[in-house]
């Protein structure tokens, strides 16, 4: 290696020159070789740091460990005199919280969590963020049940299943199938067996492999092949959707808002972005469309790159 | 009587079986889990096994101790792990969107990086793993040294040149 090189490796490992700059001085091969160095150097810091505090922690148990030897007799009197109250009292409380609850069960889930819930029927229901179901606690015939927001189904077979929403219902025999009720979109895809869709006046039957979108009332169909959707694997995937619904989409995940007015919304997005990482998120759905965006606190600002 | 310097259940004798060995099985487990947390925390739980069972563990067998409670809790998480994923319904994820740039970060890398430290002269060693590794500002390092600002600055380059050159003599490269 060239030995005016290594002087801009001092520089720029010190801070005084940029990224940047440093990649116009020098070949890329070289740059990449420094990144390495740099990444490694971060990393023993991060290790040794981690290490120091890994004993601190583990300073402190062994003395809590040592405190508890002694204490050990006593607070097993400690114990029986406080707890035994607490847990009748729990005991009582929970009792009558479960006889006097309503017929129905209720599940919300917040921003960035997704629950997996077993029905009545053992039918399985992944509910997706921001969302909300309600059913009967117990189901004789009829299989209702309301949802707002995102969930995927895979219903026992038996009697009709009904999902219910404010953009239309689903129903369905035994099969396995998603729902997305949001304000302004409506979308079901069947994975497996028959799915019923009616919204508005309009009536679909949907087979394994097919779906229907609805985004403000303009209705099309969807043709994949899938054998679960992908937002139930960690990822929400997008196939030529305007930008604005994976935004709305995003929001559901991470909680922060968007600054959108120097952007077009309607572009068109195919692609995926990781529902547990914000900033490979961001990256992947902003950096293809030319988008730059900045972090500030919970905002982030959007805008096209020059 | 046992010899009092190895005693594992004295804390002071505990704490220099940590120093010497806890990087190294810091180094095991992170190249393992990829994941500083995962490590902190399984880090922490070896050693405290190891106080538990201080006065059943034999001093000259402390590091393969180590090594073999270390190996099978990485086991039992990743069997854990398997478990949970099958109770959730969910499969493996198929791809994965993790930065590239943390698979550039290869265990051998990582040594080479320690040794080419290692070779400096001890002043010069002293000042770069103040500023590269403890990350201290300059004037910190200054006052801890009894040298001027200017001074640490220069002796830090020449351990940085140095440093890259050791490098790449244990790289092989020219």
């Amino acid at each position: 290696m060239e030995h005016k090189y290594k002087t801009y490796f001092f520089d720029w490992i010190e801070g005084k020159i940029s990224d940047k700059d440093l990649k116009k001085q020098i070949p890329y091969e070289t740059y990449l070789y420094f990144l390495k160095i740099k990444k490694n150097l971060d990393l023993i810091s991060d290790l040794e740091q981690s290490k120091k505090e890994t004993w601190e922690t583990i300073s402190s148990q062994i003395d809590s460990l040592a405190k508890a030897k002694t204490q050990a007799r006593k607070s097993i009197s400690l114990l029986t005199k406080i707890a035994v109250p607490i847990a009748a009292m729990l005991l009582i409380f929970i009792g009558i919280k479960y006889f006097s609850n309503s017929r129905f069960t209720e599940i919300i889930t917040q921003t960035g969590e997704q629950k997996t819930i077993v029905l009545p029927d053992e039918s399985i229901v992944i509910l997706g963020p921001q969302s909300e179901i309600r059913f009967k606690k117990k189901w004789n015939r009829k299989r209702e049940i309301f949802l707002k927001g995102t969930a995927f189904f895979k219903v026992q077979k038996g009697n009709t299943f009904k999902v219910i929403t404010s953009q239309g219902n689903v129903s369905v025999l035994g099969t396995q199938f998603d729902v997305f009720a949001q304000k302004y979109l409506f979308k079901t895809f069947c994975y497996q067996g028959k799915v019923r869709v009616e919204t508005g006046k309009q009536k679909f039957i949907l087979t394994p492999g097919k779906g229907i979108l609805k985004i403000d009332n303009h209705i099309k169909k969807i043709e994949k092949t899938s054998a679960q959707p992908s937002w139930t694997k960690g990822v929400s995937s997008f196939d030529d959707v305007p930008l604005q619904m994976v935004i709305n989409e995003m929001k559901r995940y991470y909680p922060i808002d968007f600054q959108t007015n120097n952007i077009n919304l309607n572009q068109k997005f195919s692609g995926s972005f990781e529902q547990h990482n914000l900033q490979l998120a961001l990256q992947s759905v902003f950096k293809p469309l030319r988008i730059k965006y900045i972090i500030k606190g919970n905002q982030v600002i959007l805008t096209n790159e020059k | 009587m046992k010899n009092k310097l190895k005693d594992i259940c004295n804390k002071l004798v505990f704490k220099k079986i940590y120093d010497k060995y806890a990087d190294e099985i810091q180094n095991y487990l992170f190249f393992r889990f990829r994941d500083l947390t995962t490590c902190e925390d399984v880090l922490q739980e070896v050693f405290l096994k190891l106080w538990k069972n201080c006065d059943k563990v034999n001093y000259d067998k402390v590091r393969s101790y180590l090594f073999t409670a270390a190996k099978n809790t990485f086991i039992d998480i990743k069997k854990h792990e398997k478990i949970v994923r099958e109770y959730q319904k969910k499969p493996v994820a198929d791809r994965t969107n993790e930065n590239p740039e943390f698979l550039l970060i290869e265990e051998e890398f990582k040594q080479q990086v320690e040794k080419a430290i290692n070779a400096l002269s001890e002043k010069q060693k002293e000042v770069f793993v103040m500023r590269k590794i403890e990350k201290l500002k300059y004037k910190q390092i200054a006052e801890k040294l009894g040298i001027s600002e200017k001074a640490v600055e220069k002796r830090l380059k020449m351990a940085t040149d140095n440093f890259l050159n050791a490098l790449e003599k244990f790289q092989g490269r020219d």
